[in-house]
């Protein structure tokens, strides 16, 4: 179990974080310049901070307070930076062995002995006596990570380690990326500015802005009900128009420019952001009977985007996607009211609602 | 000079891949100054060279002189004096040049700067500084005479006016070496497990090898043709400070032509060799197989 809690006074902003990770994937996702990187190498031991306290299991890395700060060598961090800093001078082989021999203590022979099983671990047997410089991205990334792992870390940290990197030997790498989580049974934390990346590769998300964490949660959680506009613009829940809630009965009913929705948010008055999740919206087909405990949304079709397998549709006033579509095409929406979740007001509202199958 | 003597594959040459440079065509009158220019600076640099072998020397003159006990005398203290003075400006000079290419600190200006002064300073000036700061009147001169050493005028004060002028370009060298060593690859080794000592010898100094090398030859050749500084604190005493340079002078000077240029082939060919030698080594360096280089604990 990792964690972290530390302050450190950046130039844009201060980076202002507490983040606790058990073993399983733990993503940082945010946009560039967000201090994701600067909070990894802080956690490495790397880059000092003004104020923290960081424990991996029972061990203190870092408490400013009791004037504890442990060299990055003593840590047990597993660090990968995101060029994999590889060891340019040495083979694949030294390069996983280097940990063991320099960190470690190890007889040369049974560090190697040990780095070619990592190797082979992560398919890279027969490249053993490959240079860095002779092996393609996705199989230095495999080197690093084997690398890191023959350091034996209690956490594994990863700055965007498949960017970078072409879709197939991205999907390779994410799946070897899993098992040796599972494999190690630590923590790792697996930075990324990639949203696609963030919701696929582990079950729990942190999203970063301006160097403070606006909210951990489940990954579903995170795309279903973000915690503000920020996170709701940055895990592309497109749908956000501004309203005025108002109670109504059991639930919360929000007058917006696109119509008056219906949310099983928790009841509340005032000016509200309602975010309605695009995946949840049903396209009514003729006149066909919307279900209950939702609102019916009628508008025309103003664009159509065909995604091959999928089209988003965004509707003036409204939203939709499916069948004999087109621009002008008049459309009718049922919105569930679990799709439309309430968050805190901000600026800039869209008036067009997209819908993306 | 000192881009001839660079490793030909620095690390961020082998990292990226190699970019073509487009290249503007040459009109003729940028090709005739251009032809000009290089011809005129091989002449200027090849046939003094050459000229000591074409003008030769008569028969026998070259295994005359290498019999000759002086000049043997001043070949061997050339050479013993040369590595010795090589090795104290990597011993004094790494540090420092670790310390310049690292860390900022008040005065670094300044003792970059003081560190490059003898590559600009005539030898002269040099020996004077020298034979004041260890001369027996000399700032330094009392107190050492006063523990029993003295230094002007012996092999010690040779190796010193060497290693002053040689020094500075072994630490310029060695700097822009450490310099390009990504210190990425240093924190990384750090959370890997490795002391900073470990990290220095298995991750720092083989990325900066290359330049760390070349600077130590340039250091080397620069010694080998000290000479200013040499005859003004070290005097000319045949065996004792008389280097090879101060040989050739002499020789020279007392009128023998001949001998001074059968010496001054045997320099020619003696430095020229050491060059390639380490052209060939730094290449074979570069191209290793990649399995033999694996970090000690």
């Amino acid at each position: 179990m990792l964690d972290v809690r530390v302050r450190k006074r950046l130039a844009a902003f201060e980076l202002d974080v507490a983040i606790a990770a058990e073993a399983g994937i733990l993503v940082l996702f945010g946009p560039s310049g967000a201090g994701k990187t600067m909070l990894l190498r802080a956690i490495a031991g790397v880059v000092p901070v003004d104020i923290g306290r960081i424990s991996l299991g029972d061990r203190v890395l870092l408490d400013t307070e009791r004037g504890i700060s442990l060299d990055p060598r003593q840590r047990r961090v597993g660090y990968v930076p995101q060029q994999y800093a590889l060891f340019p001078h040495l083979s694949a082989l030294d390069n996983v062995a280097y940990p063991m021999v320099a960190g470690r203590g190890w007889r040369r022979a049974d560090a190697r002995g040990r780095a070619n099983e990592l190797l082979s671990r992560v398919g890279l047997g027969a490249r053993a006596a490959a240079r860095p410089g002779q092996l393609s991205g996705g199989q230095q990334q495999r080197v690093a990570l084997a690398r890191a792992v023959a350091a034996d870390p209690e956490v594994l940290l990863l700055d965007e380690p498949l960017a970078a990197l072409d879709t197939p030997t991205r999907l390779e790498l994410r799946a070897l990326l899993q098992v040796v989580q599972r494999d190690l049974s630590v923590p790792v934390v697996f930075v990324t500015h990639d949203l696609e990346e963030a919701v696929t590769v582990g079950s729990t998300m942190a999203v970063m802005v301006d160097g403070r964490v606006r909210q951990l949660d489940h990954v579903g959680r995170v795309l279903d009900t973000p915690a503000d506009r920020t996170v709701a613009e940055l895990v592309q829940a497109r749908n956000v128009f501004e309203g005025l809630a108002a109670r109504d009965g059991g639930w919360t009913s929000v007058e917006t420019p696109i119509g008056r929705l219906r949310s099983v948010a928790a009841r509340r008055d005032g000016p509200v952001d309602a975010v309605v999740r695009s995946d949840l919206l049903r396209l009514l087909a003729g006149d066909e009977e919307p279900g209950h405990g939702g609102t019916v949304l009628v508008g025309n079709v103003a664009d159509l985007i065909d995604h091959g397998t999928r089209a988003s549709a965004a509707i003036a006033r409204l939203v939709i996607t499916r069948l004999a579509l087109g621009p002008g095409v008049q459309l009718r929406v049922f919105v569930p009211e679990s799709a439309v979740h309430l968050v805190d007001p901000a600026v800039n509202r869209p008036l067009v609602l997209d819908v993306s199958g | 000079m000192r881009e001839t003597l660079r490793a030909p594959a620095t690390q961020a040459e082998r990292v990226e891949p190699r970019r073509e440079a487009a290249r503007p065509r040459l009109v003729p009158p940028v090709r005739l100054v251009l032809a000009v220019s290089s011809l005129a600076l091989l002449l200027l640099l090849v046939l003094p060279l050459a000229a000591i072998f074409i003008r030769g020397v008569p028969e026998g003159a070259l295994a005359r002189a290498l019999d000759d006990p002086i000049v043997r005398q001043a070949l061997t203290l050339s050479l013993v004096t040369t590595s010795v003075s090589m090795l104290l400006s990597l011993a004094i000079g790494t540090p420092v040049a670790f310390l310049l290419a690292r860390y900022r600190f008040r005065g670094h200006q300044l003792l970059d700067t003081l560190v490059d002064l003898p590559m600009v300073l005539p030898p002269a000036v040099a020996g004077v500084a020298l034979l004041m700061a260890f001369g027996r009147r000399g700032v330094a001169g009392p107190f050492l005479s006063d523990l029993g050493i003295e230094i002007p005028f012996t092999t010690i004060a040779v190796v010193l006016a060497q290693t002053f002028v040689a020094v500075p370009f072994y630490v310029r060298s060695a700097r822009a070496g450490f310099e390009s060593v990504d210190a990425g690859l240093e924190e990384v080794a750090a959370t890997l497990g490795a002391g900073s000592p470990t990290i220095f010898r298995t991750v720092t100094v083989p990325l900066a090898l290359p330049a760390l090398l070349g600077g130590a030859v340039m250091a080397w050749a620069r010694a080998l043709g000290e000479f200013g500084a040499t005859l003004m604190f070290a005097g000319n005493f045949a065996g004792r400070t008389q280097t090879m340079p101060l040989a050739i002078y002499q020789t020279l000077a007392s009128g023998r032509l001949d001998a001074a240029l059968a010496l001054s082939i045997i320099l020619v060919v003696v430095s020229f060799s050491v060059l390639l030698l380490f052209k060939v080594v730094v290449r074979r360096g570069a191209g290793a197989a990649a399995t033999e280089i694996v970090p000690r604990a």
